[in-house]
């Protein structure tokens, strides 16, 4: 008579596991500062929920996908940065889904010339520079 | 397919074979050669006024996304995602600064232009396998626009819009330009209804005749008081370059009487009296003509009528724009939309669009009784005995071409083109010429173009290039991510 066998998994399933609770987990504690009604804005290609969450010591923006799952918590100086980018940053963002435009690992500092370092001479779209 | 010489000569001597009203071969010719060059109409800039906004329009099977850019510019996309040809907007009316195909997510920003595709490295090798720069959605070979009204062609090498209009545009501006600001419209409603497309565009052309025995019942209702058949033939019918139009005779008055006559408030005819030429005040002020009716070759056509909106005897008029979209040799998709004045006051707007649903669109009387006709028409059209029936559209002209009336002088009428009182078909015969025409010339060559390949789009054997993408002048290229 052989040992019952382990379930097949994943090599790292496990990391994600905890992964995914620990975000649910910071998920319910920001829910749990939520102030207001949630907006919600939708059109064919997309739906998504915005609500005021307080912490302890400010408050951020949820942004929430709701059929995805994915979510972030914008700052005010985040939601600031939105202001001065131009369509071209969010094409460039949708046009790279299920995932960063910027691998985490660099900390936001990219150096191979993609990405082009503060105060250029481009023209910004929209805006009111 | 059966050579249709015969029928165009008949059509050209106002003898219509009747079968032309319910023809499949004759539906393959129209789309190949009609609708593969001429102008057609596919949406009011007031319908797309904000930046990402759009609109889904058809001209016959080819869908387009007809869109406000980033920029504020107007472009018309054709509807098929650069991958596997999915439709890339299904919904016919939104605001999206990106479109997102929703077959396998391939991205494109509102001018066009194609941004992501998902896993761009892994499965194309990044930008060495699919160069995303230089490729964007099909722009329809051409666009152009008339007082907001937006057109496509689908001849890169079609004449230019206004002079494809010509001297209709004269016409034109009494149903969109009755101020600086132009129309606004509200709908479509869109239905389909089992007829030719060619009946209903004929009978806004000219058709004064069928008023007083098809619409009998709105004027006996009292919804409508002028049809009455003593008082329709005193109506001046034209025709001027694409199109031609009716109209209706008023009451002797000057301008501003004769425009208050049939329900425009007095701030609506100053802003009239400022934005229209001295001719089309004219006719309207010395001739004593009202607009009523009207079509532009292929297929789009204009109401103005004035019935009464309320218990008392006032009138107020409106304005409807309609398309009839062909879907086959016996069915069409009817698109209503009402428009109105933009600086005309609020509760004037209300009134108008409460006429308006009273006498046109799904539950408008002068609809119901038209399309019950036109239905019937077409269904009897499609069998052998209407093969052996030429049908008598020589209403106004006698057996030597002569006419019956004489053109109304430059005095009488000062409008371009030519008009005439009384019933006559004139204008279905014109509207049918330029069908002719279109018909004996041959189809369109199409240039195609490449998905994915570097650099250059196609050529065809004429040498004309497909447009790309590097010739859309943008601003803020996207940043590629390979």
């Amino acid at each position: 008579m052989s040992a019952p066998r382990e379930p097949l998994s994943w090599e790292g399933e496990d990391v994600d596991a905890a992964a995914a609770r620990r975000a649910a987990l910071e998920h319910a504690a920001l829910l749990a500062g939520a102030r207001g009604e949630p907006l919600t804005i939708a059109n064919e290609f997309a739906e998504v929920t915005v609500r005021l969450v307080d912490t302890r010591n400010g408050s951020r923006l949820l942004v929430e996908a709701p059929k995805s799952g994915q979510w972030v918590a914008l700052d005010p100086m985040q939601v600031e940065a939105l202001t001065w980018q131009g369509t071209a940053t969010f094409s460039a963002m949708i046009g790279n889904p299920f995932g960063p435009l910027i691998p985490e690992a660099s900390a936001g500092v990219v150096t191979d010339g993609s990405v082009r370092e503060g105060g250029g001479p481009e023209t910004l779209e929209g805006g009111s520079q | 397919m059966t050579d249709q010489t015969g029928v165009i000569a008949d059509v050209r001597r106002g003898m219509i074979p009747a079968h032309v009203y319910n023809d499949r071969e004759v539906f393959e010719l129209e789309k190949q050669r009609v609708f593969s060059r001429a102008w057609v109409f596919v949406g009011h800039e007031s319908e797309i006024a904000q930046p990402g906004d759009y609109v889904v329009r058809r001209v016959l099977e080819d869908s387009f996304i007809v869109t406000r850019d980033e920029q504020g510019e107007i472009r018309a996309h054709f509807n098929m995602c650069l991958h596997r040809g999915m439709q890339v907007c299904r919904a016919e009316v939104g605001n999206a600064s990106h479109f997102r195909c929703p077959y396998h997510g391939w991205s494109y920003r509102n001018d066009g232009r194609i941004v992501g595709l998902p896993f761009h490295k892994d499965a194309y090798g990044g930008e060495a396998g699919f160069a995303r720069k230089g490729q964007r959605l099909l722009p329809a070979p051409n666009l152009a626009t008339y007082n907001g009204m937006i057109f496509v062609s689908m001849d890169p090498e079609a004449p230019p819009l206004e002079e494809f209009l010509g001297d209709f545009r004269f016409y034109l501006d009494y149903y969109t330009k009755q101020s600086a600001s132009g129309i606004e419209l509200r709908g479509p409603q869109r239905w389909r209804v089992k007829a030719n497309w060619k009946i209903g565009a004929e009978n806004f052309a000219g058709d004064m005749y069928h008023t007083p025995q098809t619409h009998t019942s709105v004027v006996e209702i009292g919804l409508f008081r002028e049809p009455k058949a003593e008082k329709r033939k005193d109506g001046a019918t034209y025709w001027a370059g694409a199109g031609g139009g009716t109209t209706y005779k008023l009451p002797d008055g000057d301008l501003d009487q004769r425009l208050r006559y049939v329900g425009y408030p007095q701030e609506m005819v100053d802003r009239m009296k400022e934005q229209l030429s001295p001719e089309q005040l004219q006719v309207i002020g010395d001739d004593g003509f009202m607009i009523s009716a009207a079509s532009v070759y292929p297929n789009l056509s204009f109401v103005h009528n004035w019935p009464r909106v309320a218990e008392s005897d006032d009138v107020l008029p409106f304005i409807s724009i309609r398309q009839w979209q062909p879907i086959s040799e016996d069915e069409t998709e009817v698109l209503s939309w009402f428009a109105v004045d933009a600086e005309a006051p609020e509760e004037f707007k209300a009134l108008s669009y409460k006429a308006y649903l009273m006498c046109f669109g799904s539950t408008g009387m002068f609809e119901q009784d038209d399309v019950e006709n036109w239905v019937s028409l077409t269904n009897t059209a499609a069998g052998s005995m209407a093969r052996r029936l030429l049908l008598n559209s020589r209403m106004g002209i006698l057996e030597d071409d002569e006419p019956v009336t004489p053109p109304l002088g430059p005095d009488a009428f000062h409008g371009p083109g030519e008009a005439r009182t009384g019933y006559s078909e004139h204008n279905q015969r014109a509207l049918l010429n330029r069908w002719a025409d279109d018909l004996e010339r041959p189809p369109v060559r199409a240039a195609t173009l490449t998905v994915g390949a570097q650099g250059s789009g196609a050529v065809d054997d004429q040498g004309r290039t497909s447009p790309q993408a590097s010739d859309v002048e943008v601003p803020g290229e996207a940043v590629a991510q390979a």
